[in-house]
């Protein structure tokens, strides 16, 4: 084999690892696409992103004592929610939901070197 | 308040939409549960023709017989087969006179609800939502958000729609209904493609108008984002009722393309998944090919 011969294979095998990595990367943004979709919690009219600093203002709400709370939805509405305590279970039951399941796939996908192996299965 | 999912389907010489619309009807059954009724708007002839699972699946059959000449369009199926069939889309402007309900989630035929979040939309203090963004599957392209000519309004996908009956929305149909009449003129004004009519541009058009030009401030669907995959993809199969394999094609960069033959054809494929999240699929020819499969899935779950 001379020396064209031994960069084109090289050249070939790098094309072939990028197919590789561009697979990847694709089905790490699709799970990504879907933990951005699910991550909603929806209460009196509003749809909030569950996002930690949501989970994080609820908490905070009710350690100073605040029932209810006022805040702005997705679509920049003011919003009641009415128990926050109810509200941040089910935000976070949410959350948790969708992170283990990402987590799962995302390890499914990090422990296989062929993506069809991991659809596949 | 009622509230009801309303899908409109009506047959052409290629694509059986009755079918697919049952299926999409069984797939927002199968994961969404805070509606009352499932409704069809569809027409006679396509009625007639699926009666039997039509019926079955539907709480609510519309029939409307709308004499207006349809689109003439082209559907691809891959990116090695296209399929010239005419394309009845122009009942959409009618769905707020039609739908019987209080609240209505319009969906279109090809897309599967794999999730329960547009459970979400019911009770919203919005009186119409609908996606400025979109995804598509294959990340082709680098932006969320369409134009209507690259740089004019921005484009709102009609694929699913909610809407209240309240002045807002009826105002956002007649104005829909005006844009319909005089396509034209309203293309020219945006500088939209006027080859065929396309919902997605006269929602746009409607919407900008009735906001005043704040597009910004139309209400966007709980699920943020629209995921598309568009017509040039073929699925690979349905594993789930909620997890769907995807061939995504990918036109070759213009270096890779040096490096092919020229018979080959001039795109990449690549396989990804979605898991419990609603896809809009648009080749419908390869929704058709799965729709027995997911059909099955869909009854075994039911057994």
């Amino acid at each position: 084999m001379n020396d064209i011969e031994t960069k084109q294979e090289t050249l070939d095998s790098a094309f072939d690892f990028a197919n590789a990595m561009y697979s990847y990367n694709l089905a790490k943004e699709n799970i990504k696409l879907k933990i951005d979709n699910r991550l909603v919690y929806s209460v009196n009219g509003g749809t909030f992103s569950v996002t930690t600093e949501f989970l994080n203002f609820l908490c905070f709400a009710l350690q100073h004592g605040e029932d209810s709370l006022i805040m702005l939805d997705n679509n920049r509405n003011p919003i009641l929610i009415p128990d926050v305590e109810e509200s941040l279970e089910k935000a976070k039951t949410i959350y948790d939901t969708v992170m283990a399941q990402a987590y799962e796939e995302l390890k499914q996908l990090e422990s296989s070197r062929n993506i069809k192996q991991v659809f596949d299965k | 308040m009622s509230k009801g999912i309303v899908i409109l389907a009506r047959n052409n010489e290629h694509y059986d939409y009755a079918k697919i619309a049952v299926l999409c009807a069984k797939m927002a059954k199968e994961h969404l549960c805070l509606y009352d009724e499932l409704c069809l708007i569809t027409d006679t002839p396509t009625y007639n023709a699926s009666k039997e699972s039509i019926d079955k699946t539907f709480d609510k059959v519309i029939e409307v017989n709308d004499n207006t000449r349809p689109s003439y369009r082209r559907y691809h199926d891959t990116p090695e087969r296209d399929i010239d069939a005419h394309f009845m889309n122009l009942d959409r402007s009618e769905v707020y006179d039609l739908s019987p309900y209080d609240e209505t989630l319009l969906i279109d035929s090809d897309y599967l609800i794999m999730s329960n979040v547009l459970d979400q939309v019911w009770g919203s203090v919005n009186d119409f939502m609908i996606h400025y963004d979109y995804c598509d599957l294959g990340h082709t392209h680098n932006t969320r958000r369409a134009y209507l000519d690259g740089n004019t309004i921005p484009m709102a996908w009609a694929t699913v729609v909610y809407f209240r009956k309240s002045v807002y929305a009826q105002s956002v149909f007649t104005m829909i209904k005006h844009i319909r009449k005089n396509y034209k003129y309203y293309c020219t004004l945006f500088k939209a493609k006027d080859h065929l009519y396309r919902n997605d541009y006269v929602f746009a058009m409607a919407l900008h108008i009735i906001n005043g030009g704040l597009t910004d401030k139309v209400p966007t669907l709980p699920n943020k984002y629209l995921v598309n995959s568009f017509d040039i993809d073929e699925i690979y199969k349905f594993k789930s009722t909620e997890e769907v394999i995807i061939l995504c094609a990918k036109r070759r960069t213009s270096e890779r393309k040096k490096r092919r033959i020229k018979e080959q054809p001039q795109y990449d494929t690549y396989m990804t998944r979605l898991l419990g999240a609603d896809i809009h699929i648009m080749n419908k020819k390869s929704l058709l090919r799965h729709a027995d499969a997911l059909l099955e899935l869909l009854e075994n779950r039911n057994v």
